[in-house]
């Protein structure tokens, strides 16, 4: 049962993701982005972190991709019903796919070792209350950094898109 | 005890420098000049009492050494700043001292007036300090010193009038030359100080006439090397060539430092290894045969000479071959003696000279001089009186030191060598007599003479007064122990002659070499003074012979030729080619070379945004790639 | 299912989103594949922590999701700052940073 959940919900995100990059219309994009957060979420869930998947939903879908709709709204972007790529850029691109490919590929070799198989055992699955207790003690200072890094992108975010002469 | 007052010597030169140099631009020159002369007169007092003690000791204990100072000490090694006062070094002291003494008096009188007066005496003062340094030092480090030393004065005071051109090139010529025999004298010490461990005088006396093991060859090495610098000091051919165009500084520096002092400095080094001479007899060849070579070749170009001080400094440089003669000799009494001798009437002639140019407002040239006598009659006695002594006419100085070299000579070399040495002194005679030419015969000037002061004439006539009289030094004449040579130390002649069939023949030459050369001095004075146009025109008959004796045998020439050039054309080689080309090049070169790798590199800055994230992907893959790869995991 | 199975989907997901950014040059889209990139890699780090390493992985989980927030909106921003000066957002077009 697990495993034909997997498989529906692997090849919805995989096909999300393929539509984000292919789509022409930005407005498109960020709505398959957003099929695609729901897929990622319900993998989260059938790992069994609901808790990320919470947060998934609550954040990415509910604040980042929000986000990115209000820009795009915003920007009013009517021309770009041109053609995708020319296959000039396509050419260029395939280096650096290759690249990638490269990197999934190496990684994918390296956790053949025979380590990883063994150590490869079923976690208990961890609970709000233990992640906020590890949260709250062991890892306070990243979680205090993590925060003084938003402050500073709120700012900046704020001091970026200003207006030029705009000082108030 | 006295020991203790040694450093006097050295102290009131040294004060008198100081107190010149820094407090002294704001003296008169009256002021300036008493203490510089006064600075010497000091010192001539304790040299004095030192001699007064040395005279009533008994010869072995006529020796008075210090140590000032250790300079430099390790376990093999020690160089201390000592100075040592025996018999020898007494006698080079006085004539330093006493001679400089007069020609300190005589100068306050010849330089006044001039802008440099104050750096002058400061100048002189410091070539007294050095020039006792040499003479007194202990050790061969000690005495190098002073010689370094007095070059350095003798650059200073030739280029004294450094406004004019040729005053600045002759004493970049001297020092160069004199650096050329210090090449050698430097490469002597170190040798010594590499087989010895050792450069005191009396240490390496005793080392070398000990048995030490050293093969006869390294201790000819070392004394040749030595000799080099002897010879470059002591302006013996080849290395002369510095001392006729040293003649442009003012003449009282030419009277000290270029007759009675700096230039016997070579004689005195020689003496003073004499332990190290006397075990290499080709060295004590070459440097008789160097020094007679010298002798004549100096005296023929002297006949040649136009100029007054020109015809002296060849004399010079002809007269301390002779010196040279005698140290090759193993005489080295007689050397020592004719230093005495030749210091008292060559100062003499100079500051005779030099009271003539300055009656002549600055003329030099002998074929404008003539009939002074009148003029200037007391300058003219004392020129005539040390131009006797010169030439060696008996009773004078010169003859007695002069004889005792020739007779040597004919003792030690054999006859084909005297032979030689005689003809010199006859060559002697001869340009001696083309100096009277100066005093007597019709009047060539125009105008009117500048009488010497009193200043300049007492000098003079003091000098005149030894000339006459240091024969002295050189009784009882014939026998092996004359008044000098005891004194020293030293014999007199090199061999033990046994007072038979040699002694009369010696007197017998004696009289002959007199009388020969009483002839031709003679003969001489008569052809300048009464047939001088005859001699003029005997000089325009052969115009190249008289412009080669007058150039020196073109040793300029030669020098030129042989090390000017191709060193001037390695300099042109080294900044056209080397400097320009090659370092610059180099310089600039890095420079282009960075700029270069800079554009490289700022191709890179597309402003291509996928360009940039290329570069990201690349680096993640190395990186991961690597820390994989490292991990041993693929 | 196992952590291979997880871990190779994260693998495509991410090679899709790094693909996409060297294929598009629409300013918005590149963000977006951006964000794609960062969820296949959360989705790692969740099967580690599911299969290997317990908390930490949904604690960095956070931290990432924190840090992509973050960066959304400071590159949104960027893209309005581009926009009003270049009027454009084709990212081929500018080149401001040439040399």
């Amino acid at each position: 049962m697990e495993t034909v959940i997997f498989w529906i919900l692997s090849a919805f995100a995989v096909a999300a993701a393929l539509a984000v990059v292919f789509f022409k219309r930005a407005v498109n994009g960020v709505m398959s982005l957003l099929a695609f957060m729901f897929g990622m979420a319900g993998l989260y869930v059938l790992m069994g972190a609901q808790l990320v998947a919470f947060f998934q939903v609550i954040v990415y879908v509910g604040a980042v991709l929000v986000l990115f709709a209000f820009v795009v709204m915003l920007l009013n972007l009517k021309e770009f019903v041109r053609r995708l790529t020319s296959p000039a850029d396509v050419r260029a691109a395939i280096p650096a796919v290759l690249l990638a490919v490269g990197i999934a590929a190496l990684t994918w070799l390296a956790l053949q070792d025979g380590a990883f198989a063994k150590a490869a055992v079923l976690q208990p699955v961890a609970g709000l209350r233990q992640i906020a207790l590890d949260l709250f003690t062991r890892h306070l200072l990243v979680f205090e950094l993590t925060s003084v890094i938003l402050f500073v992108a709120a700012v900046g975010a704020i001091v970026i898109s200003r207006k030029e002469g705009d000082r108030s | 005890m006295i020991s203790e007052y040694l450093w006097l010597l050295l102290a009131f030169p040294a004060l008198g420098v100081l107190v010149n140099c820094l407090i002294g631009s704001r003296f008169r020159e009256t002021m300036v000049a008493a203490i510089a002369v006064s600075s010497v007169g000091l010192s001539l007092a304790v040299a004095l009492g030192f001699f007064w003690k040395m005279t009533t000791a008994a010869p072995a204990a006529r020796i008075v050494a210090t140590t000032l100072y250790t300079w430099l000490s390790d376990d093999a090694l020690h160089i201390r700043i000592g100075l040592l006062l025996d018999p020898l070094s007494m006698v080079m002291v006085l004539v330093v001292l006493a001679i400089g003494f007069l020609i300190h008096i005589y100068s306050t009188s010849y330089m006044k007036g001039d802008d440099g007066y104050r750096r002058f005496f400061v100048y002189l003062n410091l070539f007294i300090f050095f020039m006792l340094l040499l003479v007194l030092a202990d050790n061969l480090v000690l005495t190098f010193v002073g010689w370094e030393g007095v070059g350095l004065c003798s650059y200073l005071l030739i280029g004294f009038w450094h406004q004019k051109k040729s005053a600045c090139d002759a004493g970049r010529k001297a020092f160069i030359v004199n650096r050329i025999g210090d090449f050698g004298f430097i490469l002597g010490v170190l040798l010594i100080i590499v087989v010895f461990q050792t450069v005191d005088y009396r240490e390496l006396a005793t080392i070398v006439r000990g048995s030490h093991g050293v093969s006869p060859g390294i201790i000819a090495l070392m004394a040749l090397l030595l000799f080099m610098g002897a010879m470059g000091k002591s302006a013996q051919f080849p290395l002369h060539v510095w001392l006729p165009d040293a003649m442009e500084g003012p003449t009282p520096v030419s009277a000290l430092i270029h007759a009675a002092t700096m230039v016997n400095a070579g004689v005195y080094l020689m003496c003073r290894i004499s332990p190290l001479l006397a075990q290499s007899p080709e060295v004590l060849l070459v440097i008789s045969a160097v020094g007679l070579i010298t002798a004549v070749y100096a005296a023929l170009s002297a006949l040649g000479q136009t100029d007054i001080k020109r015809v002296l400094a060849y004399s010079t440089v002809s007269q301390i071959g002779y010196m040279f003669v005698a140290v090759g000799s193993g005489m080295y009494a007689a050397g020592i003696f004719h230093l005495v001798t030749h210091g008292i009437f060559k100062g003499l002639l100079f500051l005779g000279a030099g009271a003539v140019i300055h009656a002549m407002n600055g003329e030099q040239e002998i074929s404008r001089m003539g009939g002074l006598f009148r003029e200037i009659p007391a300058t003219a006695v004392t020129f005539i009186a040390g131009l006797l002594a010169l030439a060696g006419v008996f009773p004078l100085a010169g003859f007695f030191s002069k004889d005792a070299i020739l007779w040597g000579s004919f003792e030690h070399f054999g006859t084909n060598f005297w032979l030689v040495a005689f003809a010199g002194a006859l060559l002697t005679a001869l340009y001696c007599g083309k100096l009277f030419g100066v005093f007597f015969g019709r009047k060539r000037y125009e105008g009117h003479l500048h009488r010497p002061s009193v200043l300049m004439v007492a000098p003079l006539a003091i000098l005149a007064a030894g000339a006459l009289t240091a024969g002295l030094l050189g009784f009882p004449m014939f026998a092996k122990d004359t008044a000098i040579s005891r004194f020293l130390g030293f014999p007199i002649t090199a061999m033990a002659a046994d007072a038979g069939a040699l002694h009369n023949l010696e007197i017998i030459m004696t009289v002959l070499q007199a009388a020969v050369i009483l002839a031709i001095l003679t003969a001489a004075v008569y052809m300048f003074t009464k047939k001088r146009e005859r001699m003029a025109a005997l000089g325009d008959a052969f115009p190249k012979t008289a412009a080669l004796l007058a150039g020196g045998f073109g040793m300029d020439r030669i020098n030129d030729v042989l090390f000017v050039g191709p060193v001037r054309i390695l300099a042109r080689f080294n900044a056209r080619i080397i400097d320009s080309r090659i370092i610059d090049g180099a310089v600039n070169g890095t420079g282009h070379l960075t700029m270069f790798a800079g554009r490289l590199l700022a191709g890179l800055q597309t402003g291509e945004l996928h360009h940039y994230a290329f570069s990201v992907i690349a680096g993640t893959f190395l990186i991961i790639g690597t820390a994989l790869y490292l991990a041993g995991l693929f | 299912m196992t952590l291979y199975h997880f871990v190779g989907l994260g693998m495509v997901l991410f090679t899709i989103g790094a693909a996409g950014f060297f294929i598009r040059n629409n300013a918005v889209v590149l963000l977006l594949c951006i964000e794609i990139m960062l969820n296949a890699v959360n989705l790692i780090f969740a099967s580690f922590a599911r299969f290997l390493y317990g908390t930490e992985g949904q604690i960095f989980i956070f931290i990432i999701m924190t840090i992509a927030a973050a960066e959304a909106a400071v590159g949104l921003g960027i893209i309005i700052a581009l926009y009003r000066s270049h009027k454009t957002l084709d990212m081929s077009l500018i080149k401001d940073l040439k040399g």
